[in-house]
């Protein structure tokens, strides 16, 4: 038996650049997908507030590309003009597929904020950005760091989405790896097929009952374990599926994973996500509102 | 003439019978019901235009189109429309049309002409070629090959740019210098061991170490600014490569489909081109395909008009594949102009009405192009633009759809301009002769366009020989109409009752509709009472019931007599009265009514005081006809002395105005009778128009003006005196009906052919008229000298008045 993790939300983290459509939509899809709740998690890091205290402090706008005092009112005021219209889009989206939606702005640093909202029943999406100085530079590395490090299963959306359709791939390092039973659910939901790819070596009468319970169709391909350490070998190996999702095991890729998954998203195109092991740490409860936990008020 | 007429009236003898209704002659042939009867195909009697038809039909010449005149009807269009597919049968089957996109110049939709039937091949190849590439296209983007050609150059622009940063990143971190992210772009901070440097603790430090890191951050501001100033640069670049995979990658999606739809339809150069230019546009396009990133979903399509790929369609205008393979004829009865020229269709999408080539619907002019193209003149005449734009098309030889609203400069919708299909059509219209002939004095155009003149008779010879043709005739309509069979006497019925319609015993209507209608009448009587075979009763029955539904008008006329309302006597005699007679037709159905005429004379000018003319109840026909007698009245009488006379003249209980000098006899006998105070007799009735030398000419309706009279004597009780005066010339034209010559068979009733006023005023007063004798004078006891001695006491009269003497005892009559 595998272990099969009861999701309830999928969050949705977003910080002080106006995410883009297309993720928003691509995240409520999701979630009405496997019929769990949407959450938006903007997250309002008070050290982002610093570069405006500082004296001669300027910042350059990408809009008509020119340097502006970086004055601390309007600073906050962006801040809270992107808190808006990332709440605004949500809504709208969540509306327009039926979804069910709420939307929390939490003002902590990035980690702790992760840390203290996400538990073991959500999903995070992390959604690369387009810009590549983005994702260089804070608080985009910090954000995803913060996501792999939280109690949650983590979806990393890359930059470029090869397709909507096709098979569900399961990454399994055991015959008990969590990330079977989820991806099970998700190519059930979807109406696909499921793939697993078997990097252990799997006793040959003793067939894992947990993919194809679903009455989803299974492949399986067997892959050596220290095939997950080398992504690029890892993706010239699942080459030619064609598939719409990866579901891998965090630490599947070596310890502490690094920024392979992130790497395997963006070579594949499609999709990753990152399910957490079993035995993980036990969340914190579920219903508690986040910033009562952070013990601050809520802005939005 | 009158100087050779009869002294008195003794000639005036009644019509024989014989006279009165010509029974039909049917000896030449020999049947007993009209299925024994060889059926007539086609027209009878209308030699004359079928040759015109031929005509027009064989000359291939601009603008030998027909103008069809004469009596409408479905039969004869009908008949026509035979004859004209006739002559399509030796024409070429008409090329099919298309529209299909522009992509150069979308709002000038291109026509393409293909052979017969092929349009649909190419619809159809065109429908394949869209659904393969539907599939092909997203399915080439999607493969690997394409999406690591495109990962590469993401990666590649990613690369770049990431670098630049990392380079940035890297030389600030040296100095102790962030980059960090705004809502709205990017800011450098500086720094310890990664993390920024609380503001308090940076506004701690010394000003010339604050100064320093200043002037470091405005360094490193010179390097972000560089590098975001090259992102467009690298973002074109990245654009113009993946729009170069794009290009081939589409191209060689395309390519293969391609090459079907010409193996299937590329004989035809002007498809072949169009198939290069669609090549062109889907690669150009291929977003539609695959989706604005060429990795997303194709756009969705479906039938709705303005689907991303309606651009690919064929618009199949006209096609062989509707028709039979030989040159079309086609009737149009609503011929409006975008009925006539074809219309572009709009819709309304998000509140705007757009269109584009799909909406283009072809006109009649496009369903007949090649063939014949059969119009009511009438029709066409009253629809706005039709008739114009008809002549425009025949005159350039090519079809222009054009926008009604945009004629009328009410529409600022934009709107296509398709290309003009060239025209090659026969046009042949339908009109009554007076519908043509006003025509022809107002647009002289009219000849340019229609040279052939096909004009219908209205009726034929009516011998032995055409009463056999008409009877087979007969014989042919009930059987296409599947009618019942008809009897020998039925037949002779319907025949004679075609005289009647002709108006004329020695004719025979070609009005076949009608006859056509009194066939399914009479088939329909011939149900009610059970018979196999229609009966002259069931003609008769027919015929009288089609009177009696459009009688009610009759009825209430013959009433208001027959109650005294309007007073018509039809006994004694009076001076100065006679019963006119005039037709009222009203609705299709014409009856006779007697109308009282009244004459007042004095002694005066010379003048004929028409009092219908002057309260304007008369028409100009009628004025003439009483101004007529005036030049009578003075070439008789007034041959020495001025005429010194004033009459008046009137139709009395006429309240609807009169036209027509059918009573003008009726008002010189009048007339003559107020002057010579004789009375004229009042169980007669009178028609006829005079000449000035007393000549009764013919009028028309006179069968239904003399049953008109017979049904009020009738109803009142035949006396065997009542009759009616008719002109000699209509004798011709009796075909009285059954009750009628059964009352002038027994004697109650009598027809009296008039040829001069002598003669009527002779029967009506029952006085010779006279004759000068060699002493100039009319004879003692005439009515003429009656008449001349007056009019010399009229001048005497005023001769006297002109002394200032007296005289005004005889100013009355």
């Amino acid at each position: 038996m595998t272990a099969r993790i009861a999701y309830k939300r999928v969050v949705m983290g977003l910080h002080q650049s106006t995410p883009d459509r297309t993720t928003v939509r691509l995240a409520a899809e999701f979630a009405g997908l496997l019929r769990l709740d949407l959450m938006g998690l903007f997250i309002e890091d008070p050290g982002m507030l610093a570069p405006a205290q500082r004296p001669g402090a300027r910042e350059f706008q990408l809009l008509g590309r020119r340097w502006r005092p970086l004055e601390p009112q309007s600073l906050t005021r962006d801040i809270e003009l992107c808190a808006l219209s990332a709440r605004r889009m949500l809504d709208e989206t969540a509306k327009t597929l039926g979804v069910p939606s709420r939307f929390e702005v939490v003002r902590a640093a990035l980690r702790e904020a992760m840390k203290a909202v996400s538990q073991a029943s959500d999903i995070v999406i992390i959604a690369e950005p387009h810009n590549p100085a983005e994702r260089a530079i804070a608080p985009f590395p910090q954000l995803v760091k913060a996501a792999f490090e939280s109690a949650a299963t983590v979806l990393y959306l890359p930059r470029r989405i090869a397709r909507a359709r096709g098979p569900v791939v399961a990454i399994a390092t055991s015959p008990d790896d969590p990330s079977l039973a989820t991806a099970e659910t998700i190519a059930a939901a979807a109406q696909e097929s499921l793939i697993v790819i078997e990097a252990f070596k799997r006793e040959a009468e003793a067939a894992p009952d947990s993919a194809g319970a679903a009455g989803i169709p299974v492949a399986r391909l067997s892959v050596a374990r220290s095939a997950l350490g080398d992504i690029r070998s890892l993706s010239s190996a699942i080459d030619g599926l064609r598939e719409r999702m990866i579901v891998v095991t965090r630490g599947a890729f070596g310890e502490g994973d690094g920024d392979k998954p992130a790497a395997l998203a963006a070579l594949q195109s499609v999709p990753l996500l990152l399910v957490e092991p079993a035995g993980a740490p036990a969340s914190e409860p579920a219903n508690e509102p986040a910033n009562e936990r952070l013990g601050r008020p809520e802005t939005a | 003439m009158a100087e050779n007429a009869p002294e008195t009236g003794e000639n005036a003898t009644p019509l024989p019978i014989e006279r009165l209704y010509r029974a039909a002659d049917l000896s030449k042939l020999d049947f007993k019901t009209t299925a024994d009867l060889e059926p007539v195909e086609g027209l009878i009697g209308q030699s004359r235009a079928l040759d015109a038809i031929t005509v027009g039909t064989g000359i291939v010449r601009q603008g030998f189109n027909l103008f069809a005149i004469g009596p409408a009807g479905a039969l004869t269009r009908k008949a026509v429309e035979q004859v004209l597919k006739e002559a399509a049968e030796d024409r070429p089957a008409p090329t099919d049309w298309v529209y299909v996109n522009n992509f150069k110049e979308p709002q000038k939709p291109i026509a393409i002409a293909l052979p017969a039937g092929r349009a649909a091949q190419f619809r159809d190849a065109m429908g394949e070629l869209i659904e393969a590439l539907k599939a092909a296209i997203p399915a080439v983007f999607q493969s690997e090959e394409y999406q690591t050609r495109r990962g590469s150059i993401d990666e590649a622009f990613q690369k770049q740019q990431s670098e630049a940063f990392a380079e940035l990143q890297k030389k600030a971190a040296a100095q102790s210098i962030v980059i960090v992210r705004t809502p709205l772009g990017f800011t450098l901070m500086p720094a310890r061991e990664g993390e920024v440097i609380p503001p308090n603790e940076f506004n701690a430090l010394p000003e010339d170490e604050r100064d320093k890191i200043q002037a470091v951050i405005e360094t490193l501001e010179k390097d972000l600014e560089h590098i975001i100033h090259q992102i467009p640069q690298w973002e074109k670049e990245r654009r113009d490569e993946i729009r170069r995979v794009n290009t081939e990658t589409a191209q060689v999606a395309v390519e293969q489909p391609i090459a079907e739809a010409v193996q299937k339809v590329g004989d035809i150069e002007r498809v072949a081109a169009h198939l290069d230019a669609v090549q062109a546009d889907l690669i150009e396009n291929i977003s539609i395909f695959v989706g604005q990133a060429g990795g997303g979903e194709p756009a969705e399509s479906g039938d709705m008009i303005g689907g991303p790929f309606d651009r690919y369609e064929v618009n199949v205008l006209v096609s062989a594949e509707a028709g039979d393979g030989r040159a079309p004829v086609i009737e149009e009865l609503h011929p409006t102009l975008p009925n006539l020229t074809g219309r572009i269709e709009h819709i309304a999408r998000q509140g705007v009405l757009i269109t584009n080539f799909r909406l283009i619907k072809p006109g009649a002019l496009h369903m007949a192009n090649g063939g014949y193209l059969m119009l009511d003149a009438r029709s066409l005449l009253t629809e706005a633009f039709s008739y114009q734009a008809l002549k425009r098309a025949l005159r350039q030889k090519k079809i222009v759809i054009e926008d009604v609203s945009r004629l009328v400069g009410m529409s600022s919708t934009i709107s296509l301009e398709p290309d003009p299909i060239p025209l090659d059509v026969k046009v042949v219209l339908f009109g009554d002769r007076v519908l043509y002939y006003m025509l022809s004095s107002i647009d002289p155009e009219i000849g340019e366009h229609f040279k052939v003149v096909a004009d219908f008779e209205d009726d034929f010879e009516r011998s032995p020989e055409n009463e056999a043709i008409l009877a087979r005739f007969v014989a042919s309509i009930l059987a296409r109409e599947e009618l019942k069979a008809m009897d020998r006497d039925a037949v002779a019925l319907v025949l004679e009752h075609a005289s009647r319609l002709a108006e004329n015993a020695g004719k025979l209507t070609l009005m076949v509709d009608e006859i056509r209608d009194i066939l399914a009448e009479a088939d329909y009587w011939a149900g009610a009472e059970t018979r196999e075979t229609v009966a002259r009763a069931d003609v008769r029955k027919a015929l009288d019931e089609r009177i009696r539904r459009a009688a009610r008008l009759r009825d209430r006329s013959q009433e208001m007599i027959l109650d005294k309302v309007a007073l018509i006597d039809t006994d004694g005699a009076r001076v100065g009265q006679l019963n006119g007679l005039s037709v009222l037709s009203l609705g299709g159905f014409a009856f006779g009514r007697p109308s009282r005429i009244t004459c007042q004379v004095t002694p005066g000018s010379g003048k004929v005081v028409d009092i219908e003319r002057e309260v304007e109840l008369g028409g100009p026909i009628h004025s003439k006809g009483v101004l007529i007698l005036a030049g009578f009245l003075s070439g008789r009488f007034a041959l020495d002395i001025p005429m010194s006379l004033s009459a008046s003249l009137v139709f009395e209980q006429s309240y609807g105005g009169v036209e027509g000098d059918s009573a003008s006899s009726a008002e010189l006998y009048t007339l003559l009778s107020a002057i010579a105070e004789i009375p004229l007799r009042q169980d007669l009735a009178v028609t006829g128009s005079v000449n000035q030398h007393g000549d009764v000419q013919a009028i028309g309706g006179a069968n239904d003006k003399i049953e008109g009279f017979f049904d009020i004597c009738n109803a009142r009780g035949l006396t065997g005196s009542q009759g009616v005066l008719i002109p000699e010339a209509n004798v011709r034209h009796l075909m009285l009906r059954d009750d009628v010559v059964e009352a002038c068979k027994a004697g109650r009733f009598a027809v009296y052919p008039i040829a001069t006023i002598d003669q009527g005023i002779a029967l009506l007063t029952g006085r010779p008229a006279g004759t000068r004798g060699a002493d100039g004078r009319y004879p003692d006891g005439s009515v003429y000298r009656a008449v001349e001695d007056r009019l010399q006491r009229f001048a005497e009269i005023r001769r006297s008045f002109g002394r200032g003497g007296e005289g005004g005892s005889e100013a009355k009559s």
